[in-house]
């Protein structure tokens, strides 16, 4: 049992006094309010722009998926009989037969009618098996035919008696027109910047830091859908990440002291202060995430082997940084986020050599630049800085569909 | 209160106007509560910095049910606890002798005191108490209620406010018969 009366009226009246307080906060409070919901609004309108790219990107994917299915189908219907000659004597392979046991003299044809992805896949092989100009029509050299793809093309002969003799080959080029890659890629680089002064006294500054500074390792990845809307030309857009910097060299010209007073003034940390004439050096990092667009025009240097040059563009939107700048205010390098831009435009140029590794996979590995064409500080900043990077892109590349509008047109 | 609800709305919309309204609406009155849980002005500033990122990431889970002003004050008191229990030591930090006489705290005496008095008086007790007494006093929360959000006992709860209540009696006691300046000691911003 408590040793205290309780009043009521105690806890009323402390409950009516509080209510009747209140205090006007600064002007500090609210700017820190909104430049925090800013950045909340920043990333939102983000990820909405990589949900909606992803979203059509998918779109896109089903509806490329259903209508190559359709055009495939139904060319193979229309056509109907794809090869040579009928196969008296062939023997119907079982399931667990392996095409090496095919007689490589037999001539086979092969059939479709409205048949499934998988089987024109299985057709496909004995496409590329076949070397007309070397066997001429009446000898068909075959490798690899799956047993399926044999019984089809039999049943498909015996059910239209003497089918018409007809060849087909993929036209030359264009046997990318119409297809899809999904590639990622990875660029270990050597990054940094171009610096240059927007006001006249911030000229010694520009050339104590063009003295001072360095370059760091950075990198950028990426995954990116890419289109062939030609054989030559193709358009990659997709999402990237990139984390670039530079080494600075602190050097303030004026006493800690001082620069303490006139911290607290602007909130800034009074922490890892050197004096004048003292050099502090310090890694500045970005972190970016981005929105490349790529235009790529590829020349075959071999059938397997090509050259593809690359340009493009991308939306870079600065997740983070620890960077610190000078601020003339304080005399100092302070770490203030108000300096810098939150969305920039960068540009990047690529020469990779591609190497098919089979009709899905390739490789990839060349040179790339990149170059920011807007400034890392924000336009009232006394400096403008470009960013550029250096770097080795090493890329995979899968195709999405291995079955193309144009392998069964005539 | 229809201008409210359009501005609650305009603020979940990312509305940057709209969402400065609303703090200009509410930041005065909730400073005055942060600052009955802070140390110092500049601490309570910082917590409704907090308080008002976390209400503007937080408004649309706001039901328009009820009051407004009561979601985003819970919200508020819930960031200045949670800077409290990170940066604060909640023990009590002085002893009330084992209370062979304990004054009653009398409303009377707060209702004859200005409201910058009472808020000065409350702060200028020790933080556990000082705590426990908003949350309990001011906030309407329970002993339960109040241990769970501060990590204590229940007991410790209730003992704390008891020894708050005692000690702002003794306070009060001494205000009635010397007058404010003398008892209530805390740094004005």
């Amino acid at each position: 049992m408590s040793r205290f009366r309780i009043h009521r009226p105690f806890e009323e009246e402390l409950a009516k006094k509080a209510d009747e307080f209140s205090m006007q906060p600064s002007l500090s409070t609210w700017q820190g309010v909104e430049k925090s919901i800013a950045k909340t609004r920043s990333i939102q309108t983000f990820w909405k722009i990589s949900i909606l790219t992803l979203s059509i990107l998918a779109v896109i994917g089903i509806l490329f998926i259903q209508e190559d299915r359709r055009t495939a189908n139904s060319q193979a219907t229309e056509a109907g009989i794809l090869l040579l000659n009928p196969l008296a004597d062939l023997p119907l392979a079982n399931e667990n037969s392996q095409a090496s046991n095919v007689n490589p003299t037999k001539s086979v044809g092969l059939t479709k009618k409205g048949g499934s992805l998988s089987t024109l896949a299985q057709e496909e092989t004995a496409f590329s098996a076949v070397d007309e100009s070397k066997f001429g029509a009446e000898k068909i050299f075959l490798k690899n035919i799956r047993p399926k793809g044999l019984r089809i093309a039999y049943k498909a002969e015996h059910a239209n008696g003497a089918a018409p003799i007809r060849f087909r080959k993929r036209p030359a080029g264009n046997k990318n027109r119409d297809a899809w890659y999904i590639q990622a890629n990875f660029v270990p680089a050597y990054a940094y910047r171009n610096i240059s002064a927007r006001t006249d006294y911030a000229r010694p500054l520009e050339d104590t830091k063009k003295q001072l500074d360095k370059g760091i390792s950075g990198f950028s990845a990426r995954v990116q859908a890419r289109y062939h809307f030609s054989d030559r030309f193709s358009l990659a857009f997709g999402l990237g990440y990139t984390r670039s910097g530079e080494q600075v060299g602190m050097a303030p010209r004026i006493n800690s002291s001082v620069y303490d007073a006139l911290a607290e003034q602007y909130g800034y940390e009074t922490s890892e202060m050197n004096a004048p004439g003292d050099i502090t050096y310090y890694t500045n990092e970005y972190s970016y995430a981005e929105l490349p667009v790529t235009l790529y025009s590829k020349r075959h240097l071999t059938p397997r082997l090509s050259l593809s040059t690359g340009l493009g563009l991308s939306l870079a939107y600065m997740m983070r940084t620890n960077a610190r700048c000078y601020d003339y205010r304080v005399d100092h390098y302070v770490n203030n986020p108000e300096f810098f831009r939150d969305w920039s435009i960068g540009s990047h140029a690529q020469v990779v050599l591609e190497y098919s590794m089979n009709t899905r996979w390739s490789l990839a590995a060349g040179p790339e630049f990149t170059y920011a064409l807007l400034s890392t500080y924000r336009n009232y900043y006394t400096l403008s800085q470009h960013q550029f990077s250096m770097g080795m892109n090493f890329g995979v590349q899968w195709k999405l569909f291995d079955v193309t509008k144009s392998r069964l047109a005539d | 209160m229809r201008d409210e609800i359009s501005l609650i709305e305009a603020c979940i919309k990312q509305n940057r106007a709209a969402q400065q309204k609303l703090y200009e609406l509410f930041a005065p009155k909730m400073l005055g509560v942060c600052y009955r849980y802070a140390s110092s002005r500049e601490e309570a500033e910082d917590m409704l910095q907090e308080g008002f990122i976390r209400v503007f990431q937080k408004l649309d889970t706001f039901r328009f049910q009820g009051s407004f002003e009561g979601w985003l004050r819970r919200i508020i008191v819930n960031t200045a606890i949670n800077i409290i229990r990170k940066y604060q030591n909640l023990k009590y930090e002085c002893d009330i002798d084992s209370a062979e006489y304990t004054p009653a705290a009398s409303g009377d005496v707060i209702a004859s005191m200005y409201t910058r008095e009472v808020i000065d008086l409350v702060r200028s007790l020790p933080n556990g108490y000082r705590t426990v007494l908003n949350l309990y006093a001011i906030e309407g929360y329970s002993h339960k209620e109040i241990a769970d959000m501060l990590g204590i006992n229940e007991s410790s709860s209730r003992s704390q406010y008891t020894r708050a209540k005692a000690l702002l009696a003794k306070r009060l006691e001494k205000i009635e018969a010397f007058g404010i300046t003398e008892h209530v000691k805390v740094s004005h911003p």
